[in-house]
């Protein structure tokens, strides 16, 4: 995450894929690996372009149809989770976080209206961010507030926002919480 | 007798071209490269890269010189997109030969991003 500090709101799409959660819930949910897979191939490219010189972030650079059906299912089925997930082997750190399921229904409903490359679906994904811990609850309600600002946005809006949009206070945010997790190891 | 006659002179003729114009065809497509590679090199950086990601769904041999050219692209990102694309399809082997070539600030920053990537 240090590598992928870009100066515009992308900084923080990569944090989000980066503490994507590893279980929601006390069942299985397969939405998880296909969005882990999705987002991966498609952050990874972004990351790599950014270093072009002057690069200007393009629609299918954000989102493709494929990463919006499996978000939406993954939205969908953190809307219907319940439960706690098992806690994994001894020995590792884990970061917890809880949601309003509703919030996340709501949200995995509009899913299919919301044009390609808006804002919505990493709302969703900041919903899952863990908050156990005060920077991390600082983090993800910055996050929330700062991606529910383009909530109502064309995709190109939200996509200058990811390029030249400075939220200082959500990137100390995350510098914190860098720092906390450096702490730990 | 005769028609019977030309009729299998005929279709062996017809196996033979058949045959002749397969051999042929062979060599045309893993020769594509060279072309490719002179497109690829009148492309913006931008367009290099999406080119690279595109050849990453490409499931065929004669494609892979040309990742293997474009480490040493002028563009360190278009590097980086053929590194990337090299260790996904699984040519590990190319990329262990740059980087056993290259052994400048360059390739380190390479192997650095796409240790990061991984």
């Amino acid at each position: 995450l240090r590598e992928a500090r870009f100066g515009g709101l992308v900084t923080h799409l990569f944090a989000l894929r980066a503490f994507l959660p590893d279980a929601i819930g006390d069942a299985r949910c397969a939405g998880l690996s296909a969005s882990r897979d999705l987002l991966r191939e498609e952050l990874d490219r972004l990351f790599i372009k950014l270093r072009l010189p002057n690069y200007v972030i393009a629609a299918r650079d954000v989102e493709t149809p494929s990463l919006r059906s499996a978000l939406e299912h993954l939205a969908r089925e953190a809307g219907a989770a319940h439960g706690v997930p098992t806690e994994p082997p001894g020995g590792t750190f884990t970061l917890w976080g809880s949601y309003e399921p509703s919030e996340l229904q709501r949200l995995g409903e509009r899913f299919t209206v919301a044009p390609l490359a808006t804002a919505l679906p990493w709302a969703a994904l900041a919903r899952l961010l863990p908050d156990d811990a005060p920077v991390w609850a600082s983090y993800r309600r910055l996050l929330i507030d700062s991606l529910q600002r383009f909530d109502e946005s064309e995709s190109q809006e939200f996509i200058d926002a990811l390029q030249r949009s400075r939220d200082p206070a959500l990137d100390d945010a995350l510098d914190e919480i860098l720092s906390s997790l450096h702490s730990l190891a | 007798l005769v028609v019977l006659v030309a009729l299998v002179v005929l279709l062996a003729a017809i196996a033979v071209a058949a045959s002749l114009y397969l051999r042929a065809r062979r060599p045309i497509a893993t020769k594509n490269a060279a072309p490719f590679s002179q497109e690829f090199a009148g492309l913006s950086a931008a367009q290099r890269v999406d080119f690279i990601f595109a050849l990453a769904a490409v499931d065929e041999p004669s494609v892979l010189p040309l990742l293997e050219g474009a480490l040493a692209d002028p563009d360190e990102a278009v590097a980086l997109a053929a590194a990337r694309t090299l260790a996904q399809v699984g040519e590990t082997a190319r990329l262990d030969r740059f980087f056993a070539e290259h052994r400048g600030e360059r390739a380190r920053r390479i192997a650095e991003s796409l240790e990061l990537l991984a």
